[in-house]
């Protein structure tokens, strides 16, 4: 079976202003895997990973060039449509970020935004998601209840809940255990490797560990550079690379 | 040792200082009550409280004098409402501007011309509207006079913005940036994100921007004296186009207008007035406190 590719990066560049944050970057982010990103802080995988749904618009002083081809286009092109993209390629924070509003209108909120209505298909999908999201059982009685009354480790998969109701094709995740306990920590671990049937997956994270728990493929960032990009497993067992060996080792970072 | 004793004097001369000032302040609030109570008591020895709150004529040196401020209440809440109703939506359509749309070096010019209105003195608005507001009222809409509870609506609307405009921006820029991401990242323009989160997250402190609004169009005196027309007929309840198209008296412009000239029965009604007009300002500040407290929750 052959594997597609999710995203194809070729030859990319992007400047903070004069500071160039990520230097030629070519990376083949393959469909239906776990793509882990991982490097010491400020190496650039955060802001590479907001690059894929264009969350660096943000930033006025941020300058991109290369390509990143996502179904069979350019997303780094003027022409995109961002909205459409954003939908297609869904993230999930470091830090939990439910709106101050139910659970239930958290989870509708990207459908009801593209315009769909219709309460019986809303309903549906706020259970489906949050099934998902393995959070059903723990909120199924209380949709209507503030957000913000859940635990920080049920608000991040409320947060994913939210992503998958938009039926994404990737899921990016910036860190999303990192402000969470090692039990939370577990369930969203767990989640993700459910996930993976129906969505390509990228997670940043600190966590040399996480990575080799949950993820496929490594990629290994260093100073805007990626230094390697393998299989997690090799990666970690016999890395190629001696600056990956240093750092996986715990040797810097 | 002989040190340490003069810092501890120092210490708890200042804390005698700072409790003076918060005494002082308190009594001022606390005697100014008490101030006009004891002024307005006269009044219900004459009259009862009912038919004075819903006493419809007011016609104190008349030789069976009568004291109904029915008439002024509503005309204090008539114009009120008119002035929220035009100054809350420009009002908060503004803080968004400022707070999303504008660039940096816009938003601040902005904010510092709003800031100059708050400054301006209530007279200079009155000035303003007896000038130029009432002659356009009297224009466009064919009356004889221009003074009237719309004009009167109309500078007070202009009067709420400053409160409406900065207090909103604040609140819209405290809004974190964490949730306005997660709202974009889920495919949300920046309308719907403006619409949906931020003003949905800032919802308190919009809240209280526009009750402060309220309470100042409510208590202001002075602007509203010049344009109101100051009829004492009672508002025409059923025909409230025609109503906010003619003269009327809110209860702070009933004080302003006979204060001077006023005395015995008679002055203790303007004080009651003064009274109601207290009790309206206080609940409406008990509900911002309420308000709030939900907020930081």
């Amino acid at each position: 079976m052959k594997i597609k590719n999710a995203f194809q990066v070729k030859n990319f560049n992007l400047y903070y202003g004069d500071f160039q944050a990520l230097k030629n970057i070519n990376l083949e982010i393959k469909e239906n895997k776990v793509t882990a990103l991982i490097g010491p802080s400020g190496c650039g995988k955060s802001t590479f990973l907001r690059t894929l749904n264009r969350m660096n618009d943000l930033i006025n002083s941020v300058k991109v060039d290369g390509e990143i081809i996502f179904q069979d286009e350019n997303i780094l092109s003027k022409e995109i449509d961002v909205i459409g993209l954003r939908t297609k390629v869904g993230m999930v924070f470091q830090k939990p970020n439910p709106f101050p509003m139910s659970i239930y209108e958290n989870i509708v909120y990207g459908p009801k935004c593209k315009g769909i209505k219709d309460k019986k298909y809303l309903d549906e999908l706020v259970k489906t998601s949050l099934k998902q999201a393995a959070l059903w059982e723990e909120v199924c009685d209380r949709l209507h209840k503030s957000a913000l009354s859940l635990s920080g480790g049920q608000q991040q998969r409320l947060c994913i809940a939210r992503t998958i109701a938009m039926k994404p094709e990737v899921i990016l995740m910036d860190e999303p255990t990192s402000a969470l306990d090692p039990i939370a920590t577990k369930k969203i671990e767990d989640l993700i490797e459910n996930l993976k049937q129906h969505f390509t997956i990228l997670i940043v994270t600190h966590s040399m560990q996480q990575a080799s728990r949950i993820s496929d493929e490594t990629a290994f960032f260093l100073l805007g550079e990626v230094i390697e990009f393998s299989k997690t497993l090799e990666l970690f067992s016999t890395p190629k690379c001696k600056k990956t060996e240093d750092y996986i080792t715990g040797r810097f970072g | 040792m002989n040190a340490l004793t003069h810092k501890k004097r120092i210490d708890s001369g200042f804390k005698k200082v700072v409790f003076s000032c918060t005494t002082i302040t308190l009594i001022s609030l606390f005697s100014i009550i008490f101030f006009i109570l004891i002024q307005a008591m006269p009044l219900f020895k004459e009259v009862n409280i009912v038919s004075f709150i819903f006493g419809t004529a007011w016609y104190p040196l008349a030789e069976s004098p009568q004291f109904g401020i029915a008439g002024f209440i509503v005309c204090s809440l008539l114009t009120t409402i008119m002035a929220v109703i035009i100054g809350i939506p420009i009002g908060l359509y503004t803080a968004i501007y400022i707070a999303e749309i504008a660039s940096k070096k816009i938003s601040n010019f902005v904010l510092f011309v709003i800031e100059i209105l708050a400054a301006i003195p209530s007279v200079i608005y009155g000035f303003f509207g007896i000038k130029l507001i009432a002659p356009i009222i009297a224009n466009v809409f064919e009356l004889s006079i221009g003074t009237t509870l719309f004009t009167a609506s109309i500078i007070l609307s202009f009067m709420v913005l400053p409160t409406v405009v900065s207090l909103s921006t604040s609140a819209l820029k405290a809004v974190p940036n964490s949730v306005v991401e997660g709202s974009l990242a889920l495919g949300a323009t920046k309308i719907q994100t403006i619409f949906k989160t931020k003003i949905s997250y800032a919802k308190s402190g919009i809240l209280a921007s526009f009750l402060l609004g309220i309470g100042r169009a409510l208590g202001e005196t002075m602007a509203v004296v010049l344009v109101i027309g100051n009829s004492i007929a009672f508002p025409n309840l059923t025909n409230l186009f025609a109503t906010y198209f003619s003269g009327g008296r809110t209860l702070t412009t009933n004080i302003v207008t006979e204060l001077a000239y006023s005395s015995g029965t008679h002055r203790a009604a303007l004080f009651a007035t003064g009274v109601v007009l207290f009790v309206f300002v206080s609940v409406l500040n008990l509900v911002i406190m309420q308000v709030k407290k939900k907020g930081v929750k």
